[in-house]
């Protein structure tokens, strides 16, 4: 009966096996007849073939099950290779939209600034002169108005030139301490290559009472905003004017393409101008009716620090809903 | 403010500091560093001497020149028309290499031999200074022939832009820019040897009769002289064309235009006939206006308005022998107000008199009678004709704590007295460290304590001043536009999520858009005063407005699948500001995939729904008309939220979309107010598994989903947990009707409903239907 193991192995599908069981283990198959047999075998034999018998059933059924197994996992890989797709084919093209980077960066930095407790507040888009200006220290004939290109209209409102008058409507309403970003849409008459009617600004403010606030905070707090949004840059401030701190500086970075080396972008002076700041002039505290306080504020276009940060080449784009810009920043 | 390095070396000992220095220590004090330009003129560029001049024999145009240049005579040909014999004259020897990288060389020229190049003052490298080629003269330094024009300083000098802020009138100067950088870099100021001889024994009284009435705010003083000669020399020709102004014709004017530039101390002249109206003196009178400004006159006629205009027909004629010279001054914030409310016409003096001019009238003239004795040929006039105003000057004290309190660190008093006095601040005495002192006139900016500390503060330079986080209070200052802004950005999210790309667009549009779309533009009294181009007229009604742009151009850089969304403002007619959010999808419903053949199927209604509700949650459509022509009429539909419209929805109006060469387009636009976050109780959730209905009915074409949900809201027992519409279907044998299928979930808390309980809830369902839609089971 040992040719039997040779059948076992060399079927090649589970019906064939499945013929091999009938033949060999079924009610009528070989092995039944073996045992059969023994009612034939001398008694002092038995034991010997009994044994012998049964010997070569558990050899082949080992040799059946091992061939069972073999063909069934043949059998499961046929079918999963049935299955197979070319996966590649499924490489994903996004299908999500994406922030405009602008708006992404306006996120940032109020990330940054309402983690540090800053409060956020908003304000309107058509203002007066007196939240625009007078309030912040700029008559009508002050010369410093010649910086600012207005868009008036007809009843003597006008198109906020800064987020500055939501500085002074948050005075007038609160009283201090406060400590306070506004970001925004504003508005300036000038449109060519670098200059767009309508931009975004983030300004802050911070006012305490008198002697609490100094420069070197305000120094700290911008040093360490830039490093957040830039990196490891070298930040440098210069005196400057504006009508509504004093003292006024200018805050520089060192320039984040030729690393301060000099080049287009920079005007190869090494430093890009990012941020206009300084402590509250006296005359602002004055026109919001705040006595023996401290303060400082800064201000910064949106536009330029995402310009920067995404190597953004054209100003105007950012306002013209692109698709192959946006969609960069998926 | 232009100035340049040998300029400011007449004010300023800068030895051994390089004008990159000059200009880091610029930046450094506040003065902005605009734009460096460093002028050489290159090697073998010689002065020479044209011995002789003649016509070339063979071109009209040439001149063959046999010129000196001290170590040999050389023939050069030029093809200037100014050429002369007689004349000094830059010449480029062979070897010399121009600024615009051409090789001078041994050269023939129409057969005539040519060893050189006589130079223009482009060629050199230098601003224009009329055609021709530059004829020198002495006042350069004197002329050596054969001396190399790199040895010369008026020709290699350093030129410096600096962009001065609006409160710096007293750097409207050179030597104000210069007393900025002795006080910089701690360097002593140098006094000015004047050369002016009162040539005349005549006193100005002979030849100027001054008086004024009323007591108006403002200085003048008067000079005269007599002129024997007056040429343009091309030392001072060369410095205005450095700081870039302009020569005009008469000579005076460049002299005034150079001493105001160098001084900051407006000067102006008057012809002595214009005022003399025939008789021996000049007659001038100062008038205080009803406005508070002092306007000179002359015979009933305005000569001039201090600090805003002067009349220019009195300015000297060609032939004019005697000037009366006068300086002027005025305090900035007399004029400002006055010229912004009357709208007076001012000259170009006024940058400087509305920003702050030099109130040390003598220094001006001086500067000015200099250059003309130095120059030009003149006889002075002895004396002077002066009105002045007593000026209190401004007294201030500051303590070292007030500093320390504003800038954050301690600062030494010595120091501060040291910066003070180099800028010109009178010191009266220090004490308890307590510095008093008095403000310059000329520093019109200074008014207070901490006007004066920012002096210090850019003196002893922000970069020194240790940075310093700041203590606070705790508070609470989660504000509501914080809470706004994060809720913003949740729906940004999800909307960027949803495969929506954000945008921003300008505030501005065309109002002739804006109504040929049925809005009603800003009210007349309202709208733009300044609009900056007739496109930009008006302001957005609706975010869609705008977006139509940005669609249109996405179409012609064929994208075929524009999905946006812009938040912004949008303004009524009235001008009032809404806070608005526009969903935009125009073109192809998905991307192109192996999935979709590469053919998308177009967006359509209910696809572009399901977009917007995975943004901001779900709602209600409920049909309404078109409120304007953007809206399709009959796929239109406000946006309903816990019974409150928030928006619309609908297809771009096939017009418009032709218009603007749009595929189908349908929008969203919300008012974000309306959106806020919802709060949400939870209802307890049952044990037992719930149940899933359909219901079939028959009701006529014309019946809307709102009239059957209305029908069934409300009246139903508890246990219907929700109810929506999933199939709809038509055909000929059902005629004007249409058969809608509605999916019901049914889950009671207490129990597993029995089907005879189901059973009474669809009977219920259904009678509801029958009785408010005539609906029939199918």
């Amino acid at each position: 009966m040992e040719h039997w193991i040779d059948k076992i192995d060399a079927a090649d599908s589970l019906e064939t096996l499945e013929s091999i069981r009938i033949a060999l283990f079924g009610k009528k198959g070989e092995l039944a007849k073996a045992f059969a047999e023994m009612k034939n075998v001398p008694p002092e034999e038995k034991p010997k073939v009994a044994k012998e018998l049964n010997l070569l059933k558990q050899k082949l059924m080992e040799s059946f099950e091992k061939k069972k197994a073999e063909l069934e996992k043949e059998a499961l890989e046929e079918k999963l290779r049935s299955e197979a797709i070319d996966v590649s084919l499924y490489s994903p093209r996004p299908q999500s939209g994406a922030l405009h980077p602008v708006m992404q960066t306006m996120d940032r930095i109020i990330d940054y600034f309402s983690s540090l407790n800053f409060a956020v507040e908003g304000g309107p888009l058509v203002e007066d002169e007196f939240h625009n200006f007078e309030a912040l220290n700029l008559p009508d004939y002050h010369p410093a108005r010649d910086m600012q290109d207005t868009f008036y209209f007809k009843d003597g409102m006008l198109l906020r030139t800064h987020t500055s008058p939501v500085q002074i409507r948050t005075m007038m309403r609160e009283k201090p301490p406060i400590r306070m970003i506004s970001p925004g849409a504003v508005f300036r008459r000038d449109f060519d290559l670098t200059h767009t009617p309508q931009f975004h600004q983030v300004e802050g403010l911070v006012v305490d009472e008198e002697g609490k606030v100094s420069f070197a905070n305000l120094k700290w707090i911008l040093e360490d905003f830039l490093h957040t949004m830039f990196g490891d840059v070298d930040v440098r401030f210069r005196p400057s004017f504006f009508p509504f701190t004093e003292p006024s500086a200018e805050v520089d970075i060192s320039c984040i393409f030729c690393e301060g080396k000099g080049c287009r972008v920079c005007s190869q002076t090494g430093w890009l101008e990012v941020l206009g700041c300084g402590m509250v002039d006296p005359n602002v505290f004055k026109a919001v009716g705040y006595e023996n306080v401290s303060g400082y504020a800064f201000g910064l276009g949106v536009e330029r620090f995402a310009m920067l940060m995404h190597q953004i080449p054209d100003l105007r784009s950012l306002f013209e809903g692109d698709l192959r810009l946006l969609e960069q920043f998926q | 403010m232009i100035v340049t390095r040998t300029w400011l070396e007449e004010w300023v000992d800068l030895k051994g500091i390089s004008t990159e220095e000059i200009c880091r220590k610029l930046n450094s004090i506040g003065l902005e560093v605009d734009s460096l330009k460093e002028y050489r003129v290159p090697e073998k560029i010689v002065v020479g001497y044209v011995e002789s001049c003649e016509k070339h024999p063979d071109a009209d145009k040439l001149s063959v020149c046999q010129i000196n240049l001290g170590t040999a005579v050389r023939q050069i040909v030029c093809g200037a028309k100014n050429i002369a014999a007689g004349q000094y004259v830059p010449v480029a020897t062979v070897g010399a290499v121009m600024p615009n990288g051409m090789k001078i060389k041994h050269a023939k020229l129409r057969g005539v031999e040519s060893d050189g190049m006589v130079c223009s003052s482009t060629e050199l490298g230098l601003p224009e200074l009329g055609d021709g080629i530059l004829v020198l003269d002495e006042t350069i330094g004197g002329l050596e022939i054969g001396k190399p024009l790199k040895e010369y300083p008026p020709f290699n000098d350093d030129v410096i832009e600096i962009e001065l802020t609006a409160n710096r009138g007293d750097c409207l100067s050179i030597y104000g820019v210069a007393r900025e950088l002795s006080v910089g870099f701690d360097r002593p100021m140098k006094t000015l040897e004047y050369r002016e001889k009162e040539s005349k024994s005549l006193g100005i009284g002979r030849i100027l009769q001054f008086a004024h009435q009323g007591n108006p705010p403002v200085d003048l003083l008067y000079r005269a002289v007599d002129l024997k000669s007056i040429d343009v020399p091309l030392f001072i020709r060369l410095r205005l064309a450095l700081v870039d102004i302009d020569i005009t014709e008469r000579a005076i004017d460049a002299y005034i235009d150079y001493a105001v530039h160098a001084s900051g101390v407006i000067l102006r002249e008057y012809g002595f006939s214009k005022l003399s109206n025939g008789s021996e003196k000049a007659k001038i009178t100062l008038k205080q206006l009803d406005n508070g400004l002092g306007a000179v006159e002359t015979d009933g006629k305005t000569a001039s308005i201090v600090g805003i205009y002067q009349n220019e027909e009195l300015k000297a004629d060609e032939n004019e022998k005697t000037l009366i010279l006068e300086a002027s001054y005025i305090r900035p914030e007399l004029i400002a107000p006055v010229v912004k409310k009357e709208n007076l016409k001012t000259d170009a003096l006024y940058y400087r008199t509305s920003r702050g001019s030099e109130p040390d009238l003598d220094f001006g003239c001086r500067v000015l009678l200099h250059l003309l004795c130095t120059y030009a040929e003149v006889e002075v006039y002895a004396g002077c004709s002066e009105y002045m105003t007593q000026k209190e000057p401004l007294t201030l004290d500051i303590s070292m704590d007030e500093i320390e309190a504003l800038v954050g660190q301690a600062v030494e008093i010595s120091t501060v007295v040291n910066i003070l006095s180099k800028l010109g601040f009178y010191i009266h005495r220090t004490e308890d460290g307590k510095i008093i002192f008095d403000v310059p006139a000329f520093r019109h900016d200074i008014v207070n304590k901490q006007d004066v500390i920012e002096e210090v503060v850019r003196i002893v330079g922000i970069d020194n001043i240790a940075s310093r986080p700041m203590r606070f209070q705790e508070a609470n200052r989660v504000t509501y536009d914080l809470h706004r802004y994060r809720f913003i950005r949740d729906i940004r999210l999800k909307a960027v999520a949803n495969g929506f790309f954000e945008t921003i667009h300008y505030v501005f549009c065309d109002n002739r858009r804006v109504e040929a779309l049925g809005f009603e533009p800003l009210k007349k009294e309202k709208a733009l005063l300044n609009p900056i181009t007739n496109e930009m007229d008006g302001l957005r009604p609706s975010l869609m407005v705008t977006m139509l742009d940005s669609l249109q151009r996405n179409v012609a850089m064929s994208k075929k699948r524009i999905p946006l969304f812009e938040v912004g403002r949008v303004f009524d007619a009235e001008r009032n500001e809404m806070f608005h959010l526009l969903f935009a999808y125009a073109g192809e419903k998905e991307m192109e995939t192996v999935t979709n053949a590469g053919k998308p199927e177009p967006i359509d209604f209910p696809t572009f729904v399901d977009k917007l509700a995975a943004v901001v949650g779900s709602f209600e459509l409920q049909a309404c008309e078109a409120d304007n022509a953007l809206m399709h009429p009959y796929q239109s539909a406000r946006i309903v939220m816990d019974g409150e419209t928030v928006g619309i929805v609908s297809k771009l109006h096939p017009d418009i979309a032709a218009q603007f060469d749009l595929p189908d387009t349908y929008f969203a636009e919300l008012e974000v107010p309306k959106l806020q976050q919802k709060h949400i109780n939870a209802r307890p959730i049952s044990a037992f598994t719930p149940v899933q209905r359909d219901l079939s009915i028959v009701v006529p074409q014309s019946t809307t989903y709102t009239a059957i949900r209305e029908a069934l809201e409300g009246k139903l027992p508890e246990t219907v947990q929700k109810f929506f519409p999933i199939d709809r279907y038509t055909d000929e044998k059902l005629g004007d009707e249409m058969s809608l299928t509605l999916r019901f979930i049914i889950s009671s808390m207490e129990k597993t409903l029995e089907e005879s309980e189901i059973n009474a809830i669809m009977d219920k369902a259904l009678k509801l239907l029958t009785e408010a839609c005539e609906a029939r089971l199918r």
